[in-house]
């Protein structure tokens, strides 16, 4: 017995003095795909062979717990942040905890795709859109609004703004379009608005709701092994995720995060955002996703970023979500 | 001299594994509540009041009492009667019956969630598709206490069946040769003898209900049924600071509600001197099912189909399924399993870092268990209650929030001292451990409880030192509490995904986290998730049938 409890501490002890390599340690917490940062990854090290790349890879609401958890114990690990939850980068940048990105690039990033101060800019757009199970739906619908109807009852599924980041952004922009009225008679059609968007996907596959909203990318996932789910651009325009990128603020010295965010937004770093081609980049110039109309197309129509919106969503944050609980959920 | 030597064997052990739980156990969770109300650089316990005024949080409040005792109170109605038949009657193929009213706790809930959603969901399930009406709902109050109860009630069950093993059957005989039906034998001298395995097995369900998020998150969501962990992770999810520090006061609360919960109940335990084994005795003698013997196995075997072959099918259907809900032939396909098994590179190394952390945190709760159990129940120290009360408090809280709480104090230097274990297996392994070690606790100390001290102070006598007494006398009378101990540990963690989510790095994935990057992201059709609970449940089966072997029958689940 006391040899096996020595093991177990002999143990414990072994595996924390992981080896330590000399090079320095780049940390990045990102909700990029896996087999996106398996891309990447490569290629920034035979670009940066001095750093030693260290990925946290989850999503946007996993990776925003860990770094409150991590600041509230004096500091993130992390030292570049790239995830879709626009307004955590937002309130990060007024706490000051960013360092501002140096990269010249920064400046072709839109406008409306950036913080106004340099503290963040987006490295691609995952944007949000609608799917039908085409077998249970013979006239699909052309735009959010209309999913309101009496002809759409029991047939349509969001996402929960609770659950997840890209659901809050586009819940927040069409209460502002249609108000909430417009979400009661949501919920008087029956919509179920639970989880994130894979549980939107599996609902309209399994035809328990055959229509949803749901981010592109998970669409075009699915559509490659499942020619039945189709997507809609809704004619009142498609909502724009933000993949933000920022630079943690540390007393270590920033340059090998500036210059590896400055990579990100170079032609090799979008190059490897977009190369499955499921969201559009930030950076002018680069494919659209397989299918889809180009960026300057969709963003004629879409939900407009600007600072007042973005002040607005952010002081009504907490309140939006509960008034969509209290409708929605309750 | 000898006497001193084994007291100082003794206290060191001992010494070690309390010393084990205040570190693991207490300190992260200590600091957690010193920097929630320290957040604002000044101590405030406003947000405390902030979350109970929220009309949420008590809608929450009113649900999940409504709901967990429901579960529990299902539990020990179902689980009681079923460990009784089987050791206690001549029921045909009971041994192998109680093999399998375990398995259903080796299923991860949350696929189980997603299975009985794909059975029996209002529009499309199998069941009602079948019946050709909307006959089962399974978005309902009814449908969650059946589905989690369909999993918690092998609490109880595993409990109560090692319990009544162990229990000294002379009573029982006396009683039957005095002409006592089986009926008064059981409710005169079985049932109170039982009763500290039933009252742990009911907390034990009731915590598990109470802390339990899967299953709420994808059935109750859908029905409109929020929890106070499903509130919690609402908290959290707003993302910004104010919203984290909401999920982790309400999450302290509930670790409060918790350890009154606790306290009472041990208050109530203790207060009964219960000890029944006094050494090894034979096999019960079982009453006759007579005529009932074949309608009493359809029962079972009923009850087993419901809640371990319905879901498990659904799971195997999912797993053969180009796309999910579709019935026809054609959409019948080994893809899904070639892909994970064959293509995806991070399965092996996914396995195998979640058997090297499931079993490490197993055996080391077990281990543990076994001096912590024993000081709380065999010895008469000062405070040794508190052990038992500490390492349960991490159950009684969300995953999130005890991962959260354990990046609190291991991101860094933990205490200054330890290395960092941070981005490391061992704080995987620390998280299943702290996590799950009150089922190890709970377990041993009902089997410590039903041992007789005569049998220690006997081998005192014939000059055994502790550490021998131990080994020769306590360990092998509680080799079935042990054997179940580590498989209520192994069994959850083995698919864990919560935690490891946020405590994951660089080549340290689990089964939990290649599960939520299948589901997520790489595999949206559902398939993929399926095929790795599939193994998942093969592997608690193989193991269990290897420790049978090993022991010719006599220890396992």
């Amino acid at each position: 017995m006391q040899k096996f409890l020595c093991c177990v501490l002999a143990m414990i002890l072994l595996s924390s003095c992981t080896k330590k390599s000399d090079k320095p340690e780049i940390w990045i917490y990102t909700s990029i795909y896996k087999d996106t940062v398996a891309d990447l990854q490569p290629k920034l090290e035979a670009k940066f062979p001095q750093y030693k790349f260290n990925f946290f890879q989850a999503g946007s609401e996993e990776i925003s717990a860990k770094v409150n958890a991590e600041e509230l114990a004096g500091g993130t690990r992390a030292d570049i942040l790239i995830f879709s939850d626009r307004f955590y980068f937002e309130e990060l940048a007024t706490k000051g905890r960013f360092e501002k990105l140096t990269s010249p690039l920064v400046k072709q990033v839109p406008e409306s795709m950036k913080n106004k101060d340099g503290y963040y800019a987006a490295v691609s757009l995952p944007v949000m859109v609608m799917i039908y199970n085409s077998e249970a739906v013979a006239t699909p619908p052309k735009t959010f609004k209309e999913m309101s109807g009496p002809e759409w009852k029991n047939k349509f599924t969001t996402g929960s703004p609770l659950a997840s980041g890209t659901n809050f952004t586009t819940v927040a922009f069409l209460q502002k379009a249609y108000g909430w009225d417009w979400f009661k008679a949501l919920r008087a059609n029956d919509t179920i608005s639970e989880g994130g968007n894979s549980s939107v996907v599996r609902r309209v596959q399994t035809k328990e709701r055959p229509v949803g909203w749901v981010l592109l990318e998970n669409a075009l996932r699915l559509h490659e092994k499942n020619s039945k789910i189709k997507v809609v651009y809704p004619e009142d325009g498609v909502i724009l995720q933000n993949n933000a990128m920022a630079i943690i603020k540390k007393k270590a010295d920033r340059k090998p995060a500036q210059d590896v965010a400055d990579w990100f937004l170079g032609n090799e770093g979008q190059d490897s955002m977009v190369r499955a081609r499921l969201m559009y980049a930030s950076m002018p110039g680069r494919p659209a996703p397989k299918g889809a109309p180009e960026l300057t197309e969709i963003m004629k129509k879409a939900h407009k970023w600007d600072q007042s919106t973005i002040d607005e969503f952010m002081k009504n944050r907490e309140t939006i979500k509960e008034e969509f609980a209290k409708i929605m959920l309750q | 001299m000898r006497l001193r030597s084994a007291l100082s064997i003794r206290s060191l052990l001992l010494f070690f594994a309390a010393a084990l739980i205040f570190i693991l156990c207490v300190i992260p969770f200590a600091s957690l509540i010193y920097r929630v109300v320290s957040a604002d650089g000044d101590f405030s316990i406003a947000v405390f009041g902030d979350v109970i005024a929220a009309p949420a949080v008590r809608l929450a409040v009113v649900n999940t009492l409504k709901v967990c005792i429901s579960i529990t109170a299902l539990s020990l109605i179902v689980a009681v009667p079923l460990a009784w038949l089987i050791t206690r009657w001549d029921l045909p193929f009971a041994s192998r019956a109680r093999s399998w009213l375990s398995l259903p706790f080796a299923i991860p809930p949350y696929v189980g969630a997603i299975a009985w959603i794909y059975l029996a969901n209002p529009s499309t399930g199998l069941f009602n598709n079948v019946l050709g009406a909307p006959i089962f709902n399974i978005y309902s109050v009814t449908g969650l206490i059946f589905v989690e109860t369909s999993f918690l009630y092998t609490f109880v069950f595993l409990g109560v069946t090692s319990a009544l093993d162990r229990m000294d059957s002379s009573f029982e005989e006396a009683a039957r040769l005095s002409g006592a039906s089986p009926w008064r034998v059981f409710r005169d001298i079985t049932l109170p003898i039982i009763r500290p395995s039933l009252m742990s097995g009911g907390l034990l369900v009731f915590l598990a209900a109470v802390a339990s998020f899967g299953v709420p998150a994808l059935i109750g969501g859908p029905a409109r049924i929020y929890l106070l962990t499903t509130q919690i992770y609402n908290f959290q999810r707003i993302g910004s600071m104010s919203g984290f520090l909401k999920a982790a006061a309400l999450a302290i609360l509930l670790m409060f509600v918790a350890l009154f919960l606790l306290i009472a109940s041990q208050i109530v335990i203790s207060s009964k001197k219960m000890q029944t084994v006094s050494g090894k005795t034979a096999r019960p003698s079982t009453f006759s099912l007579e005529k009932w013997k074949w309608p009493a196995f359809a029962v079972v075997a009923f009850f087993w189909c419901v809640v371990f072959v319905a879901p498990v099918t659904g799971i195997l259907l999912s797993s053969l399924s180009r796309t999910q809900g579709d019935l026809a032939l054609a959409n019948f396909t080994l893809a899904n399993w070639t892909r994970i098994l064959f293509e995806t590179d991070e399965t092996v190394r996914a396995f195998r870092n979640s058997l090297l952390t499931a079993a490490g945190a197993a055996t080391l709760a077990s281990v543990v268990a076994i001096f912590v159990s024993y000081i709380s129940v065999k010895t008469r120290l000062k405070g040794r209650a508190v052990f038992d009360l500490f390492s349960s408090l991490p159950y009684a809280i969300p995953g999130t929030v005890v991962a959260l709480a354990l990046i609190m104090s291991f991101s860094s230097s933990f205490l200054g001292v330890l290395p960092s274990l941070y981005n490391t297996l061992t704080l995987i392994l620390i998280a299943y451990f702290v996590k799950y070690l009150s089922f190890s606790i709970k377990t041993m100390s009902d089997g410590y409880r039903q041992i007789d001290d005569v049998l220690a102070e006997a081998a005192h006598m014939s000059g055994a030192n502790w550490s021998q007494t131990l080994v020769t006398i306590w360990i092998p009378l509680l080799m079935p509490a042990l054997i179940a101990s580590w498989f209520l540990v192994f069994m959850p963690a083995l698919s864990e995904m919560t935690m490891t989510l946020l405590l994951t790095g660089p080549g340290l994935e689990t089964i939990g986290t290649l599960t939520f990057q299948l589901q997520e992201y790489a595999d949206a059709s559902g398939g993929g998730a399926s095929v790795l609970a599939l193994i998942v449940i093969a592997t608690v089966i193989l193991i269990n049938v290897i420790v049978k072997r090993v022991s010719r029958g006599k220890y396992g689940l």
